[in-house]
């Protein structure tokens, strides 16, 4: 390395150190990770999103959000998608349990309906693994949103 | 001509036996690497872009879309720093585009956040040199790694590199 481009690396380091950064806290990051899927979402014509928590005891809850559907898993709530041209939502009262030709579900459960619109559908398998948790948003097409196994 | 390396398939990109690029897997937590990089990644988007601002956005940026596909990628750091250039890239293109519409008259290095020497004197070179700069002397990336990373080949980062601190060194001593 010749004067110069020393005098070069010296310098950026000087300028550097000069400079005071700090990282804010980690959840900017996944705020802003959310904010892209809602979006990316939204401009596929869905809108809702669906998040699955297991707690101890297999008992599953669902947050549908968007189109005014909160649930009541606790998790933060969310305005409805009041510029989506989606149809107003319906109730699908055992829907999922349509589904029921697979050999590793020993348990079905349907979720409450109440919490659910036209727009998605969730099923919960205990299987010999774990939970198998399937859902969708038929907006979107048949396709596993959330898939979440946890040992018995 | 050949295209700037992305950063989805920047790590998988073959490269010289020096090649920090193809150093094998270098993952990391995510939140390791967020607490040991973000102020690195922001330092090396100021000096390619000479704004604060525009720094952080490109950094968070940057590690947005790797929390997205963190397990996809295998080299986190490399993955991030190609990603942190791309973007600052695209904020130049961008606002050479926004200031031509706007004004002629608007300076192109007038959105700078504090003065010092050494970005000063950058910001009088033309982007590629800077970058080739600021990735070999900041970075202290090889050479290879800087062509791979910028989707030039080795020769031309040679040459930019040398006409580049010829430039920087009527810069700085102005």
């Amino acid at each position: 390395m010749n004067d110069l481009e020393e005098q070069v690396t010296q310098r950026f380091n000087v300028s550097a150190r000069a400079l005071d950064i700090t990282a804010p806290p980690p959840r900017i990051i996944v705020e802003r990770v959310a904010r892209r899927q809602r979006r990316r979402l939204a401009a596929r014509g869905g809108g809702a999103i669906t998040t699955a928590i297991l707690i101890d005891g297999g008992l599953v809850l669902i947050t549908t959000r968007g189109e005014g559907n909160p649930s009541t898993s606790g998790s933060e709530s969310q305005p409805p998608d009041t510029t989506s041209s989606q149809p107003p939502p319906r109730s699908i009262a055992g829907t999922s349990l349509d589904i029921t030709n697979s050999t590793a579900a020993d348990l079905w459960s349907c979720l409450p309906d109440n919490g659910l619109t036209a727009r998605s559908e969730h099923l919960v398998v205990a299987t010999d693994t774990g939970l198998f948790v399937w859902g969708c948003d038929d907006s979107l097409g048949v396709e596993p949103l959330d898939r979440v196994s946890q040992s018995n | 001509m050949m295209q700037a390396a992305s950063a989805d398939d920047e790590a998988e990109s073959p490269n010289g036996e020096a090649s920090e690029v193809s150093a094998g897997v270098a993952r990391w937590d995510f939140d390791s690497l967020y607490q040991a990089k973000y102020s690195d990644m922001v330092r090396l988007a100021y000096f390619l872009t000479r704004s604060i601002a525009q720094a952080e956005e490109a950094t968070q940026d940057s590690f947005v879309r790797l929390y997205e596909q963190i397990s996809k990628v295998a080299n986190h750091p490399a993955h991030l720093r190609t990603s942190v250039v791309n973007r600052c890239r695209s904020w130049h293109r961008s606002r050479f585009v926004g200031l031509r519409r706007e004004s002629r008259l608007a300076r192109p290095d007038g959105h700078h956040d504090r003065r010092d020497e050494i970005t000063d004197a950058l910001a009088k070179l033309p982007r590629r040199r800077r970058e080739v700069i600021v990735l070999r002397f900041y970075e202290g990336l090889a050479l290879a790694d800087i062509a791979s990373l910028l989707g030039i080949c080795e020769g031309t980062v040679k040459s930019t590199l040398h006409h580049g601190l010829n430039e920087l060194r009527g810069a700085l001593h102005e």
